[in-house]
């Protein structure tokens, strides 16, 4: 039975009905500006033309993006992605140990709290000291990275519940110690989706950062600097469908976080 | 062998390595800039662009002087509003989302919830503007209602305050859940054995055992209100204040020391905020583990 089902004097009852009706305001303050925009976007509103459901801004949206943009985006988010679930799993590979995963997860909370500009800044005139300068794709792949962290840690974390401690010791009995082969037979296979989610979801965060590739990219003709100024200008239909295509993304990704950690769950053979 | 933080032993099954590798680039990527930016604020620079280092602290002066405190004052009393009220609407909904809505509801509400985590806040700031805009969904709507139109709630401080809560909001509230969804379930069972209603166990008992996800989700939230830049440009007009327009502004005035001050002031400032929350995000993460087990993070 549910706290709403349960029975109460008025003023339980008022209270809930104010909860419930806070809660909805929150939801549609959060939710309605993304829905209404996107509903905009599947609206042609062009002159002339009949009004209707309509892919039009989406097509002239991807015409209007260079090759060279997809490719240098591609580049920088998949390589923040496959780096992203690398340190995420190394990190979640400490399981073990809560102190060392606390302290992990603290110590990359901590930097990726502070301003996004200021780090990057920081990050741009410190390797400048070293010789290396902006527009420097590594450079914007490990600032990316390390803002991702966390969150592939977190993700990749979830899945370790699954593994219990019993069945860690007799792979390694079995194993003879070597933590390759643990890691490799008896680790992987079984958070393999969490990590993929990792990878995602770091991928579409570094997709959507633009404060930190504007400071880092330079020259370099990148997806979110071409958003972000269609955006900023406001006045090509397009950045309706720019909005379209990001919430579509984000609904993705929390589709495919959800079905990759209950997955790593099901698929287990490591559960208590 | 090494002890765990719940104090049992436990063997150390992968060694220091997944342990060093993540630290090692976190410091040399995320923390040892700031160590340059530190030391590199005490200096002055010329104009072929050489830092020569100084004992004075100058460039802090030239920071804390004047109109820049004030934006930064400014800037400082945003973020303890927005967070504040972030935090007193996050905890009664957590409490609605845990204990009160069937799990239809619940699910719903998450879903929606974790809707800014994944979306670019550019995105949002946008869809904000359209729907504040002089012919968006709110003016529209009073038009149809044949009454007047309201200006004042694009590019002003009304504007910001509203899209930085619908973004930050979350940040406030899933600490908060997290926290209320690991108390033990034995605790709701004796509220409710008791019979002593929602208005008074959300007082009594969720209120305070939620203090640190209240402590998390206020930190959270402030220090992304405090590193906001989307929503402030695209809404907040011509007088922007934020601290990236502050950077953006010394930056291109090619006041470098002045930018290196600002990251410094504004890094340590959040950096002591950060820590006290990653203390509250322990406590809160904490809870998770069953009184018997230690690996259980979720």
């Amino acid at each position: 039975m549910t706290g709403w089902a349960k029975k109460g004097g008025v003023r339980d009852n008022i209270f809930r009905v104010f909860l419930l009706i806070l809660g909805i305001s929150i939801f549609v303050v959060v939710v309605s500006p993304l829905v209404s925009v996107c509903a905009k976007s599947l609206t042609y509103v062009g002159a002339g033309h009949p009004r209707g459901l309509t892919m039009h801004w989406y097509f002239a949206l991807f015409q209007s993006i260079s090759p060279a943009s997809w490719r240098n985006t591609l580049f920088v988010s998949g390589s923040v992605a496959i780096l992203g679930a690398t340190l995420g799993f190394m990190a979640a590979l400490n399981w073990w140990s809560p102190r060392r995963i606390y302290f992990l997860l603290a110590f990359s909370f901590v930097i990726s709290s502070l301003p996004a500009a200021a780090e990057a800044a920081a990050l741009a005139y410190s390797f400048r000291a070293l010789g290396i300068h902006r527009s420097t794709m590594p450079l914007l792949v490990a600032a990316h990275a390390v803002w991702v962290v966390p969150f592939c840690t977190i993700i990749v974390s979830a899945a370790f519940s699954a593994i219990s401690d019993s069945q860690i010791s007799a792979a390694f009995e079995l194993s003879k110690g070597r933590r390759i082969v643990v890691a490799k037979k008896v680790i992987l296979p079984n958070v393999r989706p969490a990590i993929v989610s990792a990878a995602l979801i770091a991928f579409l965060l570094s997709i959507n950062e633009y404060v930190r590739t504007t400071y880092l990219s330079g020259s370099l003709d990148l997806l979110s600097r071409k958003i972000n100024g269609m955006m900023m200008s406001g006045t090509d239909p397009t950045v309706y469908a720019v909005t379209g295509l990001n919430v579509a993304l984000a609904l993705a990704g929390l589709a495919v976080l959800t079905a990759g950690i209950a997955l790593s769950r099901r698929q287990s053979p490591l559960r208590d | 062998m090494l002890k765990s933080a719940t104090g049992t032993q436990g063997p150390a099954y992968f060694g220091n390595i997944p342990y060093w590798i993540p630290i090692a680039f976190l410091f040399a990527f995320g923390f040892a800039p700031w160590i340059v930016i530190v030391i590199q604020s005490f200096s002055t620079m010329d104009d072929a662009g050489h830092f020569r280092l100084l004992t004075s602290g100058q460039s802090y002066y030239e920071i804390l002087a004047g109109y820049r405190l004030a934006v930064l004052g400014q800037i400082l009393r945003r973020g303890l509003f927005v967070a504040t009220l972030d935090i007193s609407l996050a905890i009664p909904v957590a409490f609605l989302v845990v204990r009160l809505v069937p799990n239809w509801l619940r699910n719903l509400m998450i879903v929606g919830l974790t809707l800014p985590f994944f979306s670019s806040d550019v995105t949002r700031a946008f869809a904000w503007r359209e729907m504040l805009g002089g012919h968006g969904f709110v003016n529209n709507t009073l038009a149809a209602l044949h009454l007047p139109p309201i200006d004042w709630i694009i590019f002003s401080e009304f504007g910001v305050t509203i899209a930085l809560v619908s973004s930050t909001a979350p940040f406030a509230i899933f600490p908060i859940i997290i926290r209320l969804a690991t108390i033990r379930p034995s605790i709701w069972l004796a509220a409710d054995d008791l019979g002593i209603g929602a208005f008074r166990e959300f007082v009594f008992v969720a209120a305070p055992l939620s203090l640190p996800g209240i402590l998390f989700g206020w930190i959270a939230s402030f220090v992304v209100t405090i590193g906001a830049s989307a929503e402030i440009a695209m809404l907040q007009g011509t007088s922007q204040l934020s601290l990236s327009k502050m950077i953006a502004d010394l930056e291109s005035a090619r006041e470098i020391p002045e930018v290196f001050a600002l990251c410094t002031l504004s890094g340590l400032f959040l950096f002591s905020l950060a820590i006290l929350g990653a203390f509250a995000f322990t406590r809160t993460l904490g809870n998770h583990a069953p009184p018997s087990g230690r690996r259980k993070l979720s």
